[in-house]
Parts: C-alpha cells; structure tokens; sequence
C-alpha cells in the first residue's frame, strides 16, 4: 500500500514537474523577441572555437524556440518512462498493466519525438546539402534523440524486473522486444506505407503486451 | 597553363521540362570568374551543381583531383557555397553559426572573422539571432564566412545585392584580392558591376553558350 502511494507520488510529480516545465517555456517564447541588441560584443568572435554539429542543429535548437516542441515531448517521455517503468514496485496488481503501458506509451512517444525532429531538421537538410555534413549523420542524430526516454527507463526497467522477480525469459523477451521495436520505429523511413506501419504498431502492440503479462509472476 | 581547381566534366542537368546542361564541360581556374547570364539563365543553378546542393543526371564534378560523386564530404570541405537565400540556421547568433561552420571547415580563419565583421559593419548585430537580422545584415554574414572560411573554391551568389555601398566597396575589393590569388578560385555570379574586381574576372556568359535551349560545350 505504502509502495503504490509511493508511486502515485512520485508520477504526480513528474508529471507536475513537467507542466511546469511546458509553462515556463510558453511563457518564455511568448515575450516579444529583443529585436534591439542590449550589448554588442566583437570580442565574441574573437574566440570563435570548431564545435560538432550537433551542438548547433541538435542542443541549440531543443533549447530554443525550434525544437521547442521536441524539447517539452523529450522532459514528459523523460519522466514518465522511467516513472513507469518502476511501476511493478508499487503494487503486484499493476505489474503487468505497468509493463503494457510502458511498452504501448514508448511506440508513440518515439514516432511522435521522431516526427517533430525530421520536422525540425528538414530546412537543415536541404540548406545543409552543400556543406560537409551528410543528410544522414541528421537523420541518426533525430533517431537516438527520439531513443532517449526509453533509453533513460531501460535500467529502471531492469532494476524494477529483477527486483519483483519477474520470470526470466518473458521478461528478456519483452525487454528485446522493447527495444527493438521502438529503434525500428525510430530509423523507420518517412516514406514508409501506412498500411506497413499499422502492421508493423499492431504486431508490436500484441507482442508487448503478450510478454509484459508473461513476465510477471502469477 | 595553370591547373584547374573546379572542373566539370560531360555534366548534364535539367528542371522538368526545360533541360539547362547537357554534356557540359568548364574548367576553373584560379582566380575569379564572373558568370553572366540574364534571369533565369540558371546561373544560381550552375553554382548549386558545383556546391553539391543539387545533383547532376550525368558528368563529373571534380575539385582538386575530388570527384564529388566519389567522396562528396571531402568534395564539399573543398569549396564553400554562399547563395542569395536567406541562412536557413535562424536560430543561431552569428557566434553560434561561425563556431558552427569552423568545426565543418577546418579551414577558416578565425583571426580573419573579426576584420571582416568590422569591415562589413555587423558588430551591432552580434547578439542578435541570425532571423532577427535585415536581408542585408544576412547577406553580410553569409559573406564574412566567405571570405574568412579559406576554401580553395568560393562560390558566391549575388554577393553584391542588398549590400549598402560601403559594403559593397569592401566585398569588391575582397574579390579583386580573390581574383589576383593563385591558389584559389572564386566564382561570382552577380547583376551588380564587380567594380575593382571587374577587369581582372574572367568572364563566363551563359546567355552566350545557349544552344537548342541547353548548355553544351
């Protein structure tokens, strides 16, 4: 009883947390843009030092207002998966059902983080088509952003799975099956025909859930 | 005879339904080449297919010895691309977009930043975002990586448009020094007179090569 009030605790805190977060950050774009500089610093070209890429078309614009959708999606997963993913602490009647939302919550928590990435970096990409930067090294860098929140729960997962002695087998089975359906759904193509994807979702969905169940002990 | 630093070779290239290059060959270079032409004439196209933006239906693009088709990075580090669109990366402060381009080109000069943003008059619009900045003051960045990025090829597209007269003056000057270097080649494409720059440039009209509604030669 003391666990499962733990759990509800600490999801209504991230989840708070993350509202706070979403607020902060809509207030914070809402003010108009400082279209005047305050203070011009030519000193700040000066120490102009060669950065990876990525700070600029992948740390900068998650916090700015371009990946600012990106940004809020990635702190909610951030706290939600993990929160989830120590759900079988709580109480043995929602261990299983624990397990199915993780899985079922990470499948579209990855498409959208994917989505709203390619979104972000298509402009890049074509204005990037004549620098040194392969479309593809993006492409990858959206991928593992999207991976993030599963891969924050992963060791949660393994922890909480471990620490309720699920069964062994089923529980690897849906920890393979985790992972490797949310990095399919993560490097799947654009272009991919819905009817694939619906089918590709449903046998994941079933999969997850068939061992999510299987894992836990009767 | 001096060796070319950008050549194309056999290069073919078309928008549905209006073929522009076909078996095309030029080689540039060093030095500064001017490519005329009127609206349209795919001036701004010729300068993409060389950057590596758009890809050729056939032919080779070769930069020093680089064939583009082969190793299209190490293509692209040879030569730096500045278009007449605004810079896409608007959510970067031009510090950000040199820090940016310096880790992409490990040939700019950063001591040479400072000079040419003092020159072009941008020290204002430091601590803006880049899409907070004027047409002009866009362009002008675009400009001051340029001339500080030290490719051994320069692609500049309208360099001299939505320049005020000042600046103007400089990027002239800046490519009247391009056009007397001997290891580099800058190619301009401009509507604007290059003044200082305009009797040393070599001169590629594409009006003037115009066959059949394609380019050949």
């Amino acid at each position: 009883m003391l666990a499962a009030l733990g759990w509800v605790l600490a999801l209504g805190l991230a989840l708070a947390l993350g509202l706070a977060l979403m607020g902060w950050t809509r207030r914070r774009a809402a003010r108009p843009a400082r279209l005047i500089a305050t203070k011009t610093r030519p000193d700040a070209i000066a120490a102009v030092r060669p950065r990876h890429w990525s700070h600029a078309l992948l740390w900068l614009p998650l916090r700015r207002r371009a990946g600012r959708g990106s940004a809020l999606l990635l702190l909610l997963g951030g706290a939600a998966m993990p929160a989830l993913a120590a759900s079988p602490w709580a109480d043995p009647a929602v261990q299983g059902p624990g397990l199915a939302v993780l899985a079922l919550l990470s499948l579209p928590l990855v498409a959208l983080l994917r989505q709203r990435l390619r979104q972000m970096h298509s402009p890049w990409q074509a204005a990037g088509a004549a620098l040194p930067l392969a479309a593809r090294q993006l492409e990858r860098a959206g991928a593992a952003v999207a991976l993030l929140p599963l891969l924050l729960a992963l060791p949660v997962l393994a922890v909480t799975l471990a620490g309720v002695g699920a069964r062994a087998l089923p529980a690897l089975l849906y920890g393979l099956v985790l992972i490797a359906s949310s990095l399919i759904q993560a490097l799947a193509s654009n272009d991919e025909a819905p009817a694939t994807r619906a089918m590709r979702w449903l046998l994941c969905a079933a999969l997850l859930c068939a061992t999510a169940w299987e894992s836990v002990p009767a | 005879m001096t060796a070319a630093l950008l050549s194309a070779e056999g290069l073919s290239f078309g928008w549905p339904g209006r073929p522009l290059f076909r078996h095309w060959s030029h080689a540039f270079g060093p030095g500064l080449t001017w490519v005329q032409g009127g609206n349209g004439s795919g001036k701004t196209t010729l300068l993409k297919l060389l950057a590596g933006a758009l890809t050729p239906a056939a032919g080779t693009l070769r930069c020093r010895g680089i064939a583009a088709h082969e190793a299209p990075l190490d293509y692209r580090r040879q030569l730096f691309w500045s278009g007449a669109e605004p810079i896409a990366f608007g959510h970067l402060k031009p510090a950000e977009y040199f820090d940016f381009i310096a880790g992409l080109y490990p040939t700019l000069q950063p001591q040479a930043l400072p000079g040419w943003v003092e020159a072009l008059g941008l020290t204002p619009f430091l601590g803006r975002r880049i899409d907070q900045l004027s047409t002009g003051s866009g362009r002008k960045l675009g400009l001051c990586v340029a001339l500080a990025v030290g490719t051994p090829v320069l692609l500049l597209d309208e360099p001299l448009a939505a320049l005020d007269l000042r600046s103007a003056r400089v990027v002239s000057q800046a490519l009247a020094a391009l056009a007397d270097d001997g290891s580099r080649c800058c190619i301009v494409t401009s509507h604007e007179p290059l003044g200082s720059a305009e009797a040393r440039a070599q001169r590629l009209d594409l009006d003037a090569l115009l066959a059949d509604g394609g380019y050949s030669r």
